[in-house]
């Protein structure tokens, strides 16, 4: 059993086809996975719901394999979701009490696509409310734990996806990204995540948090099982407008590595400044080693700009999000604060009790660098300095095929550690953020571990779709032995 | 790019306070009370757009219906939903512009205007701010013998919300229906150029006829898919020096009679309150008021500064919209000639008088039916004649357009033809309309097959009239007598005798014949 | 920067209630962000045009077709104040307009 969850979801669904394993035999190896965690003295808490009716869905699938009914690489395969992706049916909190209730009408086009694929959703996953954290410590359903020290932070927002991934209770779960909420998680938990090109999945049925930010993300264990997902959920979609006409579908006959040979990368000297752990960076340094070895040219560049992208970002995004979350307020779903007199009332008891502490500060710091006096110096002089950094990114993007560097300034921290500094917390995105202000495609892989064992990611970032060469130079490191 | 202004945005403080006071209209100054005063009115309309789906999602965009029936996630802000623009509402958009002679953008956005109110459902409002659509333009508005040209400062696109409903149930709760949100809307604000409530109710009422004619809002204040707010301030001459009262933003105003109302109260009351505490706009900047229809007054609205604070910024799931002047040229063809232009070719080219022209203009397809109909004919006054009593008797009488009368223009030529050249009388042709009217076949056909020609041969005639005659000595005695009632009533005999077909120039004459006068 | 009025406002705007103490820590935070963001007068945006991303052509745009949206059960299934087809909200008073 215990063997099962630890495959890729390639191995799986090869496994499946060879008629090896069942769908139901692998759903309840990822069941049992759960319960026995839950059951144990510290659990993981990467699931908020595990879907009790997802094993007949996998009887479902099996007896449509029987029948040879043309099934798609991906049938019977489960899948574990962030809260914040609408399944119909199924309810959906984004971590928050304010939204404790609400059941979804219809479900994300990426679900859609998925399903039609015949994946099979196995369960809701943990994250920071809202998606506004970097460590899922902000979560109405407690923390999520790092499967590899429990003590430490799944990183976040995505931090339950990373952590049933990384922990054996599913081969593969989407995420979403603003900041780096998959890349983060990814990295602190030793797990691949994805950060496609803004676009490149349909944002129709993802809660909103920084509309020009979001993207759907992909947790797994190996790029071939992101190239997977990727194939099948990726493209336009006539719900989002801002949903692009990618077509990454040739991505899910097997990944091929790629030949790092002539490969230009550039390491940001920004991104190795003060605040870089000296673990964080070995781990760099030794991937750095390999990449040279395998002929790539890898150069440290100056790119002072980014030293900009965490301000911009938490310009920005919380701006977006004062308006995204303006809806929330009790009237049409959800929770509402019944003790009230009159509806001024209404929305700011429900939504005072309703939301958290981050979202709450977001929320006004978003209405600040929006409202009359400040847009000028704040929203507006973030929106000219994203326009300064997506050139010079390009720039840079035109001379170098991928900017290398690690996914974050440290390995997973401990819980507790950051919450109460804002600030601290923020610095988490700070080598995560610039990709999303550039509408950029990044990828984290699992590039080492500290002495302590802690896992330690680094990231590459391409041209915008430029998904393919990120995941095939993932797949030549993975296909290398690269810290497993 | 924070605006401060009122939630329909509309004419700036700035604009209104710099209204230039017409030199050349005497009309525009008023003196009462040894005060010399100027009316300033501006107005914003919003306008409901004809289009089959909603301005951001495909439910339909549909009047009335059981609450809650026509929504999605979209429009009912659904943790997750996007809007995807409706190319109906751009086109609308354009298609007014046009209209009123504004330039078109070639690359448009739109913004949020961020707002709390139970019948906005996101919390905020899809609209337009700084790159509107349409900008500049104008109406020219008649009032009373004088035109005044009321300048178009924008036209921009936005979407409705749905609809609050406060039922007298003693439950002190207030009901939302959100049919009606995500309707599209365009505003069309006009720069502070009226000089009266009836210049502002006149301007009002020309938006409508434009719009109706163009097909791109039915305009019906009644449901709310013409809605009209005004900005109305004074400019007063006193003593050598000009002050101007604060600028009073009217709402509430639902019907044309309403605006003259309620600003018509607004210009007494604020020159009473001139009078009484000489508050000017510099002192006070802008109010809001609404209207009350039973009182007839205007009475204050308080909002909160901040409420105002709409903390507009482009909204992020949707791209910019490149208009090419392609584009706007196919829209143009397609709206062809406006109804001022129209008005003046049907009298001039058809000789039509102005009633009937302007009562053929509110209609594309209705003053298109009469120039098919009156190509080629030498009378087309007789034809617009026609088409406004009798064709649209029947379009009333089946509350239909123009586009489902089963008679086609040549028909009704033909059928002013036939009684040109003799073939059916007056009196027949009527009778022939309604069988054309019924199954939309021509009038030749229906006269052959009903043997309705008239009776013209002289021979034939000549053989009913001799008959006649014959048959009634006492009158023919009378009519040689002198006593003309006689002939009418010959005439009378006639026209029985024949089943309505004589022909009557011919029958009168043949009759004179044979008397002795 | 972040003074009481100021406080006072932008909680209004984002329609919360926040007492005394955690006001004040709430402001404090802020301003230690907003202190954080004086990074950004490093750059010159003044020639800057901001990317508002690529325009669609408007002959692009969504064909113009009604569609079916939510079924009145489904409606029902999340909406929690519906009381025969409306929502429901406490009474709105004229100052709240």
């Amino acid at each position: 059993m215990s063997e099962v969850t630890a495959l890729t979801l390639t191995e799986l669904s090869d496994r499946l086809q060879s008629a090896e394993l069942t769908s139901t035999a692998v759903v309840t190896a990822y069941r049992e996975s759960y319960r026995a965690d839950a059951k144990g003295p510290q659990p993981l808490n990467g699931y908020v719901e595990w879907f009790e009716d997802a094993l007949s869905q996998a009887e479902t699938a099996d007896a449509a394999r029987r029948r040879g009914d043309g099934a798609h690489r991906l049938l019977g395969l489960p899948i574990a979701v962030k809260d914040n992706i609408l399944i119909k049916g199924r309810p959906l909190t984004c971590a928050s009490e304010i939204l404790k209730g609400f059941t979804a009408p219809y479900s994300a086009t990426v679900i859609d696509r998925l399903v039609a694929a015949g994946m099979i959703p196995v369960g809701r996953t943990n994250m920071d409310e809202f998606a506004m954290g970097s460590s899922c410590e902000y979560s109405c359903y407690g923390a999520a734990h790092n499967p590899v020290d429990r003590s430490r932070t799944t990183g976040g927002s995505s931090g339950g996806s990373a952590a049933v991934v990384a922990g054996n209770q599913a081969p593969v779960a989407l995420g979403s990204e603003t900041g780096g909420s998959v890349r983060l998680p990814a990295s602190f938990c030793g797990v691949y995540g994805l950060k496609p090109s803004y676009g490149s999945l349909s944002r129709y049925g993802l809660v909103a948090f920084g509309s020009s930010l979001d993207q759907i993300g992909i947790v797994g264990r190996c790029p071939r099982d992101l190239a997977l997902i990727l194939a099948v959920a990726a493209g336009k979609d006539p719900n989002d407008e801002t949903s692009a006409d990618t077509d990454f579908t040739r991505l899910g006959d097997a990944l091929a590595r790629r030949d790092l040979k002539g490969l230009r990368m550039a390491i940001p000297q920004e991104f190795l400044a003060e605040g870089l752990d000296p673990e964080v960076r070995k781990v760099l340094d030794s991937f750095v080693e390999w990449a040279r070895s395998s002929g790539a040219l890898v150069e440290t560049i100056s790119l002072p700009i980014l030293d900009a992208s965490v301000a911009i970002y938490y310009i920005i995004a919380p701006a977006e999000a004062s308006s995204n979350l303006a809806r929330y307020d009790g009237v049409r779903y959800g929770y509402r604060n019944g003790e009230t007199a009159n509806l001024f009332e209404l929305y700011e008891r429900t939504r005072s009790r309703g939301f958290g502490k981050e979202v709450k500060r977001r929320i006004l710091l978003g209405n600040y660098v929006l409202s009359s006096g400040y847009y000028d110096a704040y929203y507006k002089k973030a929106q000219g300095v994203r326009t300064l950094l997506i050139k010079e990114v390009g720039a840079v993007l035109s001379r170098y095929d991928l900017i290398l560097s690690p996914t974050a300034p440290t390995p997973a921290f401990t819980l507790g550690s950051k919450v109460d500094d804002p600030l601290a917390m923020y610095l988490s995105d700070i080598y995560t953020t610039f990709a999303n202000l550039a509408l950029l495609p990044s990828l984290s892989l699992p590039a080492g571990r500290t002495p302590h064992g802690l896992p330690v990611g680094v990231q590459i970032t391409g041209r915008r779709f430029a998904e393919e060469l990120l995941l095939s130079c993932a797949e030549t490191w993975y296909e290398e032995g690269g810290a497993r | 790019m924070s605006d401060t202004s009122n939630k329909l945005g509309g004419p700036s403080a700035e604009t209104q306070a710099s209204a230039k006071s017409t030199s050349s209209s005497a009309a525009g100054v008023r003196i009462e009370g040894g005060i010399s005063y100027e009316v300033i009115i501006g107005c914003e309309v919003h306008v409901q757009l004809l289009t089959k789906s909603k301005a951001f999602c495909g439910c339909e965009n549909r009047f009335g219906g059981i609450p809650n029936t026509r929504v999605c996630p979209v429009c009912l802000g659904l943790p997750g939903a996007l809007p995807v623009v409706n190319l109906a509402l751009v086109e609308g958009a354009i298609i007014a512009g046009l209209a009123l002679g504004s330039r078109i953008a070639e690359v448009t956005k739109f913004d949020r205007k961020n707002y709390v109110y139970p019948d906005l459902p996101k919390g905020y409002q899809i609209s337009q701010f700084d790159m509107p659509i349409c900008v500049g333009g104008h109406l020219d508005v008649a009032t009373e013998g004088q035109v005044r040209r009321v300048g178009i400062t924008r036209v921009h696109m936005e979407e409705d919300a749905g609809k609050n409903l406060h039922l007298i149930d003693g439950s002190n709760m207030s009901y939302v229906d959100f049919n009606r949100c995500g309707t599209p809307l365009l505003e069309i604000v006009s720069e502070p150029d009226m000089r009266s409530p009836e210049e502002a109710v006149a301007f009002v009422e020309s938006i409508r006829e434009i719009m109706r004619y163009l097909e791109v809002s039915d305009c019906n204040m009644e449901e709310g898919s013409l809605r009209c707010d005004a900005n109305v301030n004074l400019w007063i001459s006193e003593g050598g020096s000009r002050h101007a009262t604060p600028i009073v933003e009217i709402k509430n105003m639902n019907s044309f009679r309403a605006i003259r109302s309620a600003l018509s109260f607004e210009v007494r009351r604020q020159l009473e309150e001139w009078k009484d505490r000489r508050l000017t706009l510099e002192a006070v900047g802008k109010s809001t008021r609404g209207y009350n229809d039973e009182t007839g007054e205007t009475v204050p609205q308080r909002t909160k500064e901040a409420a105002s604070d709409y903390r507009y910024f482009p909204e992020p799931d949707l791209k910019p919209i490149a208009v090419s002047r392609v584009f706007v040229d196919a829209l143009r063809t397609r709206v062809g000639e406006l109804p001022e232009a129209k008005r003046e070719r049907l009298k001039s080219q058809y000789g039509l008088a102005d009633f009937d022209a302007e009562t053929l203009v509110v209609s594309k397809r209705l003053s298109a039916y009469f120039e098919e109909a009156a190509a080629g004919y030498r009378e087309p006054k007789k034809i617009a004649n026609w088409i406004l009593t009798e064709v649209r008797s029947v379009l009333n009488e089946r509350n239909i357009e123009i586009d489902r009368f089963p008679s086609k223009p040549d028909h009704i030529r033909e059928l002013l033809e036939a009684v040109d050249d003799g073939t059916i009388s007056g009196k027949i042709a009527k009778e022939v309309f309604a069988e054309m009217a019924a199954a939309g076949r021509g009038p030749r056909e229906i006269i052959a097959e009903r043997g309705l020609s008239q009776i013209a041969d002289e021979g034939d005639l000549a053989e009913i009239v001799d008959r006649v005659i014959a048959a009634n000595e006492k009158s023919v005695a009378d009519y040689n007598a002198g006593k003309d009632h006689a002939l009418k009533f010959l005439m009378g005999q006639v026209m029985k005798e024949s089943k309505g077909k004589a022909n009557p120039v011919v029958a009168t004459r043949l009759l004179k014949g044979r008397l002795s006068r | 920067m972040v003074d009481d009025e100021t406080m006072e406002k932008i909680l209004y705007l984002s329609r919360l209630a926040v007492d005394g103490a955690q006001r004040r820590e709430i402001a404090g935070q802020m301003e230690k962000i907003l202190d954080y963001f004086t990074i950004l007068s490093r750059y010159d945006t003044s020639q800057v045009d901001v990317d508002l991303g690529e325009a669609v052509a408007s002959e692009t745009l969504r064909q113009d077709a009604a569609h079916a949206g939510l079924e009145p059960k489904e409606v029902k299934a999340f909406a929690v104040h519906f009381l025969d087809g409306y929502f429901s909200v406490p009474r709105i008073l004229e100052e709240e307009q």
